[in-house]
């Protein structure tokens, strides 16, 4: 009995610090932000290096919608130190604070941050990193990753890519961009049609289409060595590949019979078996994270709508029965909603539906066209394409915001994996 | 080692070596791209040596020649004409209603038509390209296009064209024929305000910004690259 009473209270105990341990709850909705200051960074060597790396944790704080940050305004502190003193932040409000120092030493950058609980006057976490003046942002992006663990229980998305198709007038080549849409880069330059970039789960991979050799084929990159071949190339379409959760099966449309159907290949590009092999369309397998099950296309119904493959009973159920034309189903990280693009009232919108089809929730609304969306590895942002801009939708408020900043049209965005180097 | 095992071993080159050659790998320091295909310096060099003259022909070869001369001229007329209806043939592509791959009698007409030819000209092999509008995801009209491309196809073989002559590609909605001026996705939005697809009844325009006009135009754009296109790819 006292064993039991004992164990209780452990078990009481560790769920209560398991409680205080998580600062931010972002699935709780309608969460107020959490104030937040960023003391002026104290800068040894190069003035102009603190200032970066604080605009850049800013930035990346100001992503996650998680957080009010504090006008320096009404900062007590008269010049920037190490020290800390809880009560002048305590005065302006601050729950949290966060202290930072850039060195220069060598040609090489030192950047110390520190996250405190102004509150509680205790220190959060604390990191030390060096590197490059070109590693400053991925130095910060690092820290805000860290932070987020702190906060949440889970790192953010900080250190993630997103790849798109960029459009010229006579071609479509796959590009790279940073999460927040920075430095955005041609993967490919096959002066050909490029389409649907696609990442593997390990993050040093894509796959994608294009008609390179005259018509669609699905491309390997693998990005570490930077060589792309043609994997999948049987008669007719080879289009709308989709890698497991595990890495090592593609899902993907061909017609080497004449019909359309989604086949299950390996990482050679061998045909392991069909998968759906009914008449009409049937395209952008999607697959569910614990990769049991497979959303995908088809216009067996009469026009374009969501379906759902079982692949341990091989049972086939319409997932979507509102509107006319839906399409480019996406697995939620964590498997209970399926994002994807539907024609509602002369434009492309996105809506959310829970996996087993019991809830609909519409999230944009305006007269633009929401189409290829893809989910952030936490979950808690969408990438999609708005009348051709790569945007980010971040569920939690609802804010929709550009992130690409290029001339001509962006398309299909695929969101990587976390890519922690 | 065993003698089996030298033999697999040596199976096992000659198999995969030409597996593995298969796949092209190529190492690009900046974006990625495909190997070029094989250096062409060398089949230039081939066609240079057999391509010269040999001097001091032999004489009373001229009328024969003149013979010859004239049957080259028949054959280019011939061409000349040949040339010609390929290229009225491949004017003529065939259209299709919005989100739809069957036949319409319209495109029957052209497709008798475009038979009866290949029927008459069997060494004729021809490409079938299939197209779509900007509506929808860039995949699903992949798959749409080639479905127009393969209903078209079978449409040539019900009248009698030798299969083996019509292959067929899609292209989706990546190489539109026509690209509709901007001010369509705002005719789109009207059309859909009132329930309208594409070819619609008419519709009355009284009191918007829309013009009669302004739909045409639209329409006519979206129509034309639903459609497919024909190639000659071999005669």
């Amino acid at each position: 009995m006292k064993k039991i009473s004992i164990l209780i209270l452990w078990l009481f105990l560790w769920v209560s610090l398991g409680w205080t341990r998580v600062y931010i709850n972002i699935d709780a909705p309608g969460q107020e932000r959490m104030p937040i200051a960023i003391s002026t960074f104290i800068s040894k060597g190069d003035p102009q290096l603190g200032l970066r790396a604080q605009t850049i944790l800013k930035k990346d704080l100001d992503y996650t919608g998680l957080f009010s940050i504090l006008s320096p305004e009404t900062f007590l502190e008269e010049k920037p130190t190490l020290e800390v003193d809880f009560k002048k932040w305590q005065l302006i409000g601050a729950y949290l604070l966060i202290k930072g120092k850039t060195e220069v030493k060598n040609d090489l950058v030192y950047l110390e941050l520190v996250l405190y609980d102004v509150r509680k006057g205790l220190q959060l976490l604390g990191k030390r990193y060096k590197g490059t003046p070109r590693d400053i942002r991925y130095m910060v992006h690092k820290f805000a990753d860290a932070m987020m663990e702190v906060l949440t229980g889970e790192p953010g998305i900080f250190q993630t890519k997103i790849a798109f198709v960029y459009a010229s007038k006579t071609r479509k080549e796959i590009y790279l961009a940073d999460f927040d849409g920075y430095h955005p880069r041609a993967l490919t330059r096959f002066r050909s049609i490029c389409l649907s970039p696609k990442w593997h789960p390990k993050g040093d991979k894509l796959l994608f289409t294009s008609y390179k050799r005259g018509k669609p084929d699905v491309y390997l990159v693998d990005l570490k060595q930077r060589k792309a071949i043609r994997l999948i190339h049987y008669p007719g379409l080879n289009i709308a590949p989709a890698w497991s959760p595990t890495g090592d099966k593609i899902a993907v449309t061909l017609s080497k019979t004449g019909k359309q159907g989604i086949y299950l290949v390996d990482n050679k590009g061998k045909i392991i078996k069909s998968l759906v092999l009914s008449s009409g369309i049937n395209v952008s397998p999607a697959w569910s994270p614990d990769g049991g099950k497979l959303a995908f296309v088809s216009d067996r119904s009469g026009s374009p709508q969501i379906y759902v493959l079982d692949l341990s009973s091989n049972r086939i159920e319409r997932l979507t029965f509102e509107g006319h034309y839906n399409t480019s189903p996406a697995w939620s990280p964590k498997g209970d909603f399926i994002v994807y693009s539907g024609l509602k009232d002369g434009h492309f919108q996105l809506f959310m539906i829970k996996s087993d089809g019991s809830i609909i929730k519409q999230l944009t609304y305006n007269n633009t066209n929401h189409e290829s969306p893809s989910w952030s590895p936490d979950g808690h942002f969408i990438v999609f394409s708005q009348d051709g801009k790569i945007c980010i939708l971040r569920l939690g408020d609802g804010e929709i915001f550009p992130i690409v900043d290029l001339p001509g049209k962006q398309t299909q965005p695929s969101w990587s994996p976390r890519l922690n180097k | 080692m065993k003698r089996e095992n030298w033999l697999i071993l040596i199976l096992a080159v000659v198999f995969i070596f030409p597996m593995a050659c298969a796949k092209k790998q190529v190492v690009v320091p900046s974006a990625v791209s495909e190997q070029p295909a094989a250096p062409k310096a060398e089949a230039e060099k081939a066609i240079t040596v057999t391509g010269e003259k040999e001097e001091g022909a032999v004489e009373g070869l001229e009328e024969k020649i003149s013979e010859e001369e004239l049957a080259k001229q028949e054959k280019m007329k011939r061409e000349e004409i040949l040339k010609q209806e390929i290229a009225s043939f491949e004017n003529e592509d065939i259209y299709f209603d919005f989100d739809k791959y069957n036949i319409r009698p319209d495109a029957a007409e052209v497709l008798k038509r475009k038979a009866e030819w290949l029927k008459q000209h069997p060494n004729v092999h021809i490409l079938i390209e299939g197209h779509c509008d900007e509506w929808g995801s860039e995949e699903y009209n992949l798959a749409l296009g080639e479905r127009r491309a393969n209903s078209t196809r079978e449409f040539l073989i019900n009248l009698g064209v030798n299969p083996e002559c019509v292959s067929t590609i899609s292209y989706g909605e990546e190489r539109p024929t026509v690209v509709p001026p901007a001010y369509c996705e705002n005719v789109r939005q009207f059309l859909l305000n009132r329930g309208l697809r594409p070819n619609h009844a008419p519709v009355s325009v009284t009191g918007t910004k829309i013009t009669l006009e302004m739909i045409n135009t639209c329409e006519s754009a979206w129509a034309k690259n639903r459609r497919c296109h024909f190639v000659v790819v071999k005669y």
